[in-house]
């Protein structure tokens, strides 16, 4: 398999929307203890994301 | 007491065989299937990205999901930890999805305490463990391998291809930064900033566990798609000759490796409440260091066969693998209370170490400019001279000594100031 700029894209897109529905998701559920959590994972799986996209960038 | 010994010494006996036992074991295993896979015709590829990639992190591996099932089973009914409500089962630490079955019944007050004791250190032991022994092979290893083969080859230091640089070096420094910033506590860095107190150490709960192993699988596809030339070069095991002899002696080891990390983690919990050390330092100071040998002899034997590049390639690769996959894989199955150490010094300082030497190394070239053009304005003509032809990509053996020093104020700091895991 090929890891093409736009798959990074859609993977990056994919991780944000999942993070915003949980948000959302979060908050209308009365879970807001959650919150926190979700913002580091939200983080983490954009360092990931960014990462793989600049090392392809460069190589 | 542990399998019927007692007493300090007799322990320490056992838990230092254990380890020994467990990173031979594993080299066993890893040499038996690569042979195996290779009779079935298997691609060398798949190997390379599944058997290698994985072998050199397997004592760090099976060291956390046998504490994960520890924790598990320390509630008496592992299953139902599952039946808790997914949001609190993904997002949610082990403590609350047990004090939820403590609520509705389904285990005593006694249990759950024990149960809670467990988490917190097991927890401890197998972080302390993963980030000690990346520490000491990103510090002490690559500062020993980049001398010996700088002395060997009778050169003044090591240079790194710029692709090396950007595919293994960085990511390393990557992993470790995803770590800190899942591990980290942000509603108690909210309140810290905010003037008020707070926890700074979190929960690797298990969508943080599902973000790491995700993570190492979108680097293994990110190998793959780039250079899947040189990872069928990667392992020297040849096929094998009789393959279900070996698909035996592999599994025997396996169990081995499987058993050894029980006893180690069951002489760690009796020395944590003997001598009052804290998990997670007693993994720093024992896995940390013997689980980093087996990457430090395939790099030492990678150079006497010349192969420098191999032997850092596989010291790189499993310390991506050891934060990804390692830590990523425990905390899906239990979670993890991350220790505040791990918060404050470890994994920072992980990030600095493995940050710094790739920063000096891609401006080294600017930074000799300036330092040069200082020295000769304090009359150092001939230090000016050489700090201005320095290159860039190239780590000195001044350097390499720097990184190793690096290793002994990193532990000396972590025993002096961060004794306790959980205040």
């Amino acid at each position: 398999m090929k890891i093409t700029d736009n798959k990074i894209i859609g993977f990056q897109l994919a991780i944000l929307t999942a993070i915003i529905i949980s948000l959302v998701f979060n908050k209308y559920l009365m879970r807001s203890d959650y919150t926190y959590e979700l913002f580091g994972v939200a983080l983490g799986s954009l360092i990931a994301t960014l990462g793989i996209r600049w090392m392809k960038k460069k190589t | 007491m542990v399998l019927g010994f007692s007493g300090a010494l007799p322990n320490f006996a056992v838990g230092f065989l254990s380890i020994i036992l467990l990173v031979a074991a594993a080299e066993i295993v890893v040499k038996k299937m690569e042979g195996v896979a290779k009779y079935y015709g298997i691609s060398e590829v798949v190997i390379a990205m599944t058997i290698v990639s994985i072998g050199t992190s397997l004592p760090e591996l099976t060291i956390h999901l046998v504490a994960s099932v520890q924790i598990l089973l320390s509630t008496g009914v592992p299953m139902d930890i599952f039946g808790a409500d997914i949001l609190q089962l993904l997002i949610g630490s082990h403590v609350e999805v047990v004090q939820k079955m403590l609520e509705k019944g389904l285990i005593s007050d006694l249990t759950f305490q024990s149960s809670q004791e467990m988490f917190l250190q097991k927890s401890g032991t197998v972080l302390g463990a993963s980030i000690g022994s990346d520490v000491v092979q990103e510090t002490l290893v690559i500062g020993l391998v980049i001398i010996s083969s700088a002395l060997m080859a009778g050169k003044k230091g090591f240079r790194f291809s710029r692709k090396f640089l950007i595919r293994d070096y960085a990511p390393m420094v990557g992993t470790t930064l995803i770590t800190l910033v899942l591990a980290l506590n942000w509603e108690g860095l909210v309140k810290i900033i905010l003037g008020g107190s707070g926890t700074l150490s979190g929960t690797l709960t298990r969508l943080d566990g599902l973000i790491l192993v995700s993570s190492f699988v979108a680097y293994m596809l990110y190998l793959y798609s780039t250079r899947k030339e040189s990872l069928a070069t990667q392992g020297d095991v040849s096929k094998s000759k009789n393959p279900l002899r070996d698909l035996l002696i592999g599994l025997i080891a396996m169990g081995v490796v499987v058993g050894s990390a029980d006893v180690f983690l069951r002489v760690v919990e009796v020395a944590v409440k003997e001598t009052g050390l804290s998990g997670s330092m007693i993994g720093v100071a024992t896995v940390g260091v013997v689980s980093a040998f087996p990457e430090m002899i395939t790099a030492i034997s990678g150079l006497r066969h010349g192969s420098e590049a191999i032997s850092l390639g596989t010291l790189v690769g499993s310390n991506i693998t050891n934060p990804l996959l390692a830590i990523g894989s425990g905390a899906m199955l239990s979670t993890y209370a991350v220790p505040e150490p791990l918060i404050l010094w470890d994994l920072p300082m992980e990030v600095v170490l493995a940050g710094l030497p790739v920063l000096y190394m891609f401006k080294r070239d600017a930074l000799g400019n300036i330092l040069g053009k200082v020295a000769n304005k304090i009359g150092l003509e001939e230090t000016s001279e050489r700090l201005k032809a320095s290159e860039n990509q190239v780590l000195s053996i001044a350097g390499a000594l720097i990184l190793i020093l690096l290793y002994f104020v990193y532990l000396y700091v972590r025993f002096t100031y961060f004794p306790q895991d959980f205040t």
